[in-house]
């Protein structure tokens, strides 16, 4: 009997272990584990963000946060008033934080300075805690701001997030790491228990084909013209054209109520890759280099221009009034004759000058790796008005981003092959292996001998022509002018957008810049956006180490001489930033003053609707003018 | 009556026995000591871990502020706080001739892609 119930006994602890051990094994295990063991995440370190040089332009830090743990918190109206001083939080705002009993957690202070933290330990209150928190830093701020952007998340670039920081932050975050630890009873970690440790992955950093210098010398001088002009804003960029390196990208956003001009913040449009506008007289490269490579015209083919072209029911005419004479293509260029090219134009077909805007990268998006970038309009030819040839033969009916333009022009300046730009020069990954970033290869688009005749009529636009103020002493410079009306609601407000695109040295193409502003009060792009490039262009010249070409300065006076004779200042606009701060010392300079030989004229005839000159299947914002030329 | 044989042997273990005794006290005693001066690195380890921890961090915050301080823009306050002001107009002062490479014919020093060379001369 007694061995009966021994047995039955046992048997009934073995099943009772056999249910424990092997039939809910696993769920005990797990809840075993659940009460013991603690996952601590070990956040990853985002990357750096470096420019060309090595140059800081956004890094992560480790600060420290400090937080209660109200329910160990002895006297809440004590604690506040010793800490709000330190911390700079309101009194009342800490005591409501530590007075909630509720939870064992509550901020106090976010990424405070190492200084705070050692002024709140002196304080020794019990219940104060210190976490480490990962902060990003932007060095350079505002310097590129809408093109670095900003990370989401409170800078853990877990949520959120734009420009460089948002395209890349597969890289830049890295991966989180974990660590398993032991903990008691109240929860506690208890020490030297690691059991299974992930370590974190660095995120990769990454290395922008930006010059962090030249990039604030583009923005200072972009903010110190729309000073000068009242300018809604402006937007630069430079690029080597040998390699497609993207040296500066600077936008700018002009003065308001709340602020004097300043760079784009992050958040806001970086405006080379994301504005669209219509382009104007800088179009005309396009059209001429077309015509020249079909073998329509030649640099030195003479053409019958009259005083004004009737084209439709739309009557085309140039800046400057004119009676019928004769002009070669290369003045045609030089004075940015609207009837000039118009004429040229005529002589090919819709279909061949939209698949040279095409083939010089309008209508899609540039090489340039950018959240948000516009591809810009070009109109289906078959939808084109009787106007649209005409009307895109200069530059209307179109719209680009200034990066686009700046392409086109750095096709011409390399030869004629496309030199697609890029911003991302390499990345460096957490064991600081570099990987360089790939290159994409160029494409022919026009002959040589097309590009080198089209940069010898450029020369001559700066040497003789419109952009006598983007001359630089000791090189040629090429480049063109341009101006056009803005597309407001369906027609054309009286505000340009004034632009100069070039590239130096003529001879021996390295460097093409942009310059555009909005709506400045000089209105031209001889006058408003030249002097800016050339004061940009020269600092990108001498930094880059690039040899004078023109060491008598030949072009540049005679630019000097042709600007005296148009009555142009090419001086550069007085210092913004100086003239605000310190008026005292500003030297006093000229302001920019529109040429007085060069007004702008009221069409005579019968003004073109410009949301129906280009194509009437376009938005309102498309279309054509007559009476501005750059 | 012991055959000194059997001492022999007797002796040979003890003699073993005190061998395997001795072997094991030493081994235990490096055992320990080993154990004592791993359980010392460690915390050493730990103790460095920590320094390099907090080096790092303020190699961080170091480079933070040099970056800040270094930044263009900080520069240019600065001297402007100097009473420095931007220049209106730069002066470039550019050789008579152009600069030739030593030991060569005289060739411009750089070194042209294609061949722009009427350009100049077509300038006014």
């Amino acid at each position: 009997m007694c061995s009966l119930l021994v047995l039955v006994v046992f048997a009934a602890l073995a099943f009772r272990v056999t249910q424990l051990q092997v039939l809910s094994g696993n769920r005990f295990r797990r809840m075993s584990l659940h009460q013991t063991q603690k996952v601590v995440p070990l956040p990853a370190q985002r990357g750096t963000i470096f420019d060309r040089n090595g140059s800081d332009l956004a890094m992560s830090i480790e600060l420290t946060s400090i937080y209660a743990d109200p329910k160990h918190v002895t006297d809440d109206i004590t604690y506040a008033a010793e800490l709000a001083p330190i911390l700079h939080v309101h009194r009342k705002e800490l005591l409501a934080r530590l007075s909630d009993k509720h939870f064992d957690f509550a901020y106090l202070a976010r990424r405070v300075s190492d200084r705070v933290v050692a002024a709140v330990k002196k304080l020794e209150l019990p219940g104060i805690g210190y976490v480490p928190e990962s902060a990003r830093r932007y060095p350079a701020d505002p310097l590129a701001g809408s093109l670095i952007g900003h990370v989401g998340g409170q800078g853990s670039g877990r949520e959120g997030g734009n420009g460089l920081e948002y395209l890349y932050d597969a890289l830049l975050a890295g991966k989180d790491g974990k660590l398993i630890v032991e903990r008691d009873q109240q929860g506690l970690d208890i020490p030297n228990t690691a059991t299974h440790q992930v370590e974190a992955r660095r995120g990769s950093d990454l290395m922008l084909t930006l010059d962090e210098s030249l990039q604030w010398r583009a923005e200072q001088a972009l903010i110190d013209q729309v000073t000068a002009t009242s300018a809604k804003g402006g937007m630069a960029a430079v690029v080597d054209v040998t390699t497609g390196d993207v040296l500066a990208l600077a936008s700018v956003e002009g003065a308001n109520a709340n602020a004097s001009a300043h760079p784009s913040a992050a958040g806001e449009i970086n405006q080379p890759l994301m504005e669209l506008f219509e382009p104007g007289s800088t179009n005309k490269l396009i059209t001429l280099s077309t015509a020249i490579e079909a073998g329509i015209v030649g640099p030195d083919t003479m053409i019958d221009v009259p005083s004004q072209l009737r084209v439709g029911d739309s009557v085309f005419t140039d800046v400057d009034p004119h009676g019928n004479v004769q002009m070669s293509v290369s003045d045609i260029l030089r004075q940015s004759s609207n009837i000039g090219t118009i004429e040229i134009a005529q002589h090919m077909s819709k279909d061949r000058l939209a698949g040279a805007l095409r083939s010089f990268g309008l209508g899609s998006p540039t090489a340039v790796a950018f959240p948000g970038q516009a591809s810009g309009l070009l109109l289906d030819p078959s939808k084109y008005y009787d106007t649209g040839l005409a009307s895109t033969a200069i530059g209307y009916g179109v719209a680009v981003t200034g990066m686009q333009m700046l392409d086109a022009y750095a096709t011409i300046a390399n030869a004629g092959v496309t030199r697609p730009p890029r911003l991302l020069d390499a990345t460096i990954d957490a064991r600081g292996k570099r990987h360089d970033a790939l290159e994409r290869r160029g494409r022919r688009v026009v002959s040589p001998q097309t590009a080198l005749e089209m940069t010898k009529m450029l020369t001559g636009v700066v040497s003789d022509g419109t952009g006598a103020c983007a001359a630089i002493p000791g090189y040629i410079v090429a480049g063109k002018t341009g101006t056009s009306r803005k597309a407001v609601d369906g027609g054309y407000s009286h505000g340009t957008m004034a632009s100069f695109i070039g590239f130096a040295p003529a001879q021996h193409p390295r460097l093409a810049a942009i310059v555009v502003l909005d709506e400045p009060s000089s209105q031209y792009g001889g006058t408003a956006a030249a002097p800016v490039f050339a004061g940009v262009m020269q600092f990108a010249l001498t930094r880059s180490d690039v040899a004078p070409d023109d060491v008598g300065n030949t072009q540049f006076n005679a630019a000097r001489v042709m600007a005296d004779q148009l009555g142009t200042n090419c001086d550069p606009p007085p210092p913004a930033l100086a003239a605000r701060r310190t008026p005292a010392t500003t030297p006093t300079t000229t302001p920019v003053t529109t040429p007085s030989t060069t007004p702008v004229t009221t069409p005579s005839t019968t003004p073109v609707t410009p949301a129906r000159a280009a194509s009437k299947a376009t938005p309102g914002s498309l279309g054509h003018d007559t009476s501005l030329s750059g | 009556m012991v055959s000194k044989r059997v001492l022999r042997q007797r002796r040979r273990a003890r003699f073993a026995i005190a061998g395997v005794a001795a072997i094991s006290a030493i081994s235990m005693f490096l055992l320990v000591t080993f154990h004592v001066f791993a359980v010392q690195s460690s915390f050493q380890l730990d103790k460095l871990e920590h320094r390099r921890t907090d080096a790092q961090r303020q190699n961080e915050l170091l480079r933070n502020l040099v970056a800040t301080r270094s930044s263009a823009t900080t520069i240019f306050n600065a001297a402007r706080e100097l009473g420095m002001v931007p220049a209106t107009a730069v002066q470039i002062n550019l050789p008579d001739t152009p600069a030739t490479i030593p030991g060569s014919s005289p060739t411009p020093v750089s070194m042209p892609k294609t061949d722009y060379g009427s350009i100049a001369a077509a300038a006014p």
